[in-house]
């Protein structure tokens, strides 16, 4: 007699071919922001701008004196690009060992190098929704005590108790920089883990010099790698990360030096913030949109926040909705934002972003505010020597191996600041983040 | 901008510590009197208003957690209302005769609750009349 335990050297496992990703790869931030690509190089880009007018117009009398000539005031942007950089590495075996469907599901090479730029995507994604330090989160731990698990809040630097973890992902390096001084302390770690909850990360080591040196509030950044001493702040993310939308829409809270030229100086570089909201109401969003209008003639065309933050408008409309007619039948207690589509605030859409930061409300007027990147480099693997692949080590440290580099420089800017606004410190959100690996 | 080194005296009102923020550094407000750069003050002012008394009609009316030293500002201690709300309920339009504001605690509330002399919003909007 034969079933399948007595035949089981007969059969086969047949594998499907399909890999399934489980990385959220969507990156609807970048998507949203398509800014005008202009080209970069040399020391920097600098242009003028007029902050200040001619103040010697006045109504006169027959004969009498007029005022003395003004002029109008300019000043001068400073823009210089930033570099994101990402490598792969992979051994000759894997190389050939994947080079063909027979062998494996996907060939290593080519997935490794579509997957680090789709990683840069995401980097973007965080730079985007960041005031570009390149913060991760703040240390929330008084005394960072000597075990594996760092508390961590402020996700991305913005003050909030809630989910520090968000923008960090496991295999990061990190650096703890001192808020004080803007270096970084003596060693770095790499994160093993991030819990679902948010509110910390797991580290390799445990003990040692890093837990007496961080400190509770440092500002935590990715760092180039492992380091038993105090890292060079040129080898981590400190001050190197494109500056996104917290920056270019501010009025001095994240970004006072606007490119150069001081917002408390030159108040019409700032946009106008609403720094404690507190409770959102549509009174509040069509009072920033009257200041942005009379501020510089602005028209806001599209409105940015996290889910959790989208919700708390939808639930400002909630009593006042009323089933009539063929609705009473069969009443839809739902609106257009649970298929993610956008709600709309006077005809103009409104906008979850998933990246975005927790407790804050953006006002854009895409169409005047002159978004723009200068890109020194859109994005390719370093080639200069004539090879994407390059071997790694030489003499006894050789390797066969190889590794490519991806970079990418550019730098996000916007023209007319003054076109958009803000509203911080949002509150009575439920708020709900979802990692995405 | 570098600070140009000027600071000013100010005031922290409430019995907790606060915080501003200024070209992305945080200045931590202990209780009491503390010295803070200059051009941090309306910012932090700005940060830390009092709930609940910001003008409806002049957002540029409203106090703050935290007053400067020799100065108007007042710096005189003042209770913190839990009130989610920025806007001043007083200073919106009166209503008309028979209807009155009701601060309310979570977001649920059904007219019927509403339209009680003495509401017992529960956050638990009961329809029909409870």
């Amino acid at each position: 007699m034969g079933d399948t335990a007595i035949l089981d050297g007969i059969l086969k496992d047949v594998f499907e071919d399909f890999v399934s990703s489980q990385v959220n790869d969507k990156n609807p931030l970048v998507d949203l922001f398509k800014p005008e690509t202009i080209p970069h190089g040399g020391r920097e880009v600098k242009y003028a701008t007029k902050v200040g007018r001619n103040a010697s117009p006045m109504f006169v009398g027959e004969d009498s004196a007029f005022a003395t000539a003004g002029a109008p005031a300019y000043v001068q942007f400073s823009i210089t690009t930033r570099k994101a950089m990402g490598r792969i590495r992979l051994t000759a075996e894997v190389i050939d060992d994947t080079s063909r469907g027979e062998y494996a599901y996907k060939q290593a090479l080519k997935e490794e190098m579509k997957d680090l730029i789709d990683n840069f995507a995401k980097r973007q994604e965080f730079a985007l929704a960041t005031d570009g330090r390149g913060i991760l989160a703040l240390i929330d731990e008084a005394d960072p005590d000597g075990d594996q698990t760092l508390e961590l809040d402020a996700p991305g630097g913005v003050t909030n108790d809630n989910f520090g973890n968000r923008y960090c992902q496991p295999g990061m390096v990190i650096a703890a920089i001192n808020p004080a001084t803007g270096q970084p302390r003596a060693v770095t770690c790499t994160i093993t883990a991030c819990n679902e909850d948010g509110t910390d990360v797991t580290v390799n080591t445990a003990g040692g010099a890093w837990a007496t040196a961080w400190a509770n509030s440092d500002y935590i950044v990715q760092a180039a790698a492992d380091a038993t001493g105090t890292p060079s702040v040129n080898d981590t993310s400190w001050e190197k990360a494109w500056w996104g939308l917290l920056a270019l829409v501010d009025d001095g809270t994240y970004r006072d030096d606007y490119f150069g030229v001081s917002r408390t100086q030159y108040p019409n570089l700032k946009s106008y913030v609403r720094a404690t909201t507190g409770a959102l109401s549509l009174d509040g969003m069509q009072l920033v949109s009257d200041v942005v209008e009379q501020k510089l003639g602005g028209r806001i065309d599209l409105v940015v926040a996290h889910h959790s933050t989208r919700r708390t408008y939808l639930q400002l409309l909630e009593a006042d909705r009323r089933y009539q007619g063929g609705d009473l039948q069969s009443p839809d207690g739902g609106t257009k934002a649970f298929k993610q589509q956008d709600v709309t605030f006077g005809g103009v859409p409104f906008r979850a972003i998933k990246s975005f930061p927790l407790d804050i409300v953006m006002f854009l007027d895409k169409g005047n505010s002159g978004f723009v990147q200068y890109v020194s480099e859109a994005g390719k693997w370093e080639d200069r020597d004539g090879a994407v692949l390059v071997r790694d080590g030489t003499g006894s440290s050789a390797r066969h191996a190889f590794e490519g580099w991806y970079y990418m420089r550019k730098q996000f800017h916007a023209r007319y600041p003054g076109y958009n606004a803000r509203m911080d410190g949002v509150t009575g959100q439920t708020l709900v983040v979802v990692r995405d690996e | 901008m570098a600070l140009s080194g000027q600071f000013v005296t100010i005031v922290n009102r409430t019995q907790r510590e606060l915080k501003a923020k200024f070209d992305g550094k945080e200045f931590v407000i202990p209780v009491g009197e503390s010295p803070l750069p200059l051009e941090v003050v309306p910012f932090a002012k700005r940060q830390n208003p009092v709930m609940g008394t910001m003008h409806a009609k002049n957002p540029m009316k409203v106090q703050s957690l935290i007053g400067v030293k020799g100065t108007k500002d007042p710096i005189t201690p003042v209770k913190e209302d839990p009130t989610a709300e920025l806007f001043d309920p007083d200073t919106l339009d009166p209503l008309p005769p028979g209807q009155k504001r009701v601060r309310i605690k979570g977001r649920e509330v059904t007219r019927w609750e509403l339209a009680d002399d003495n509401p017992v919003v529960d956050n638990q909007a009961a329809v029909g009349g409870d």
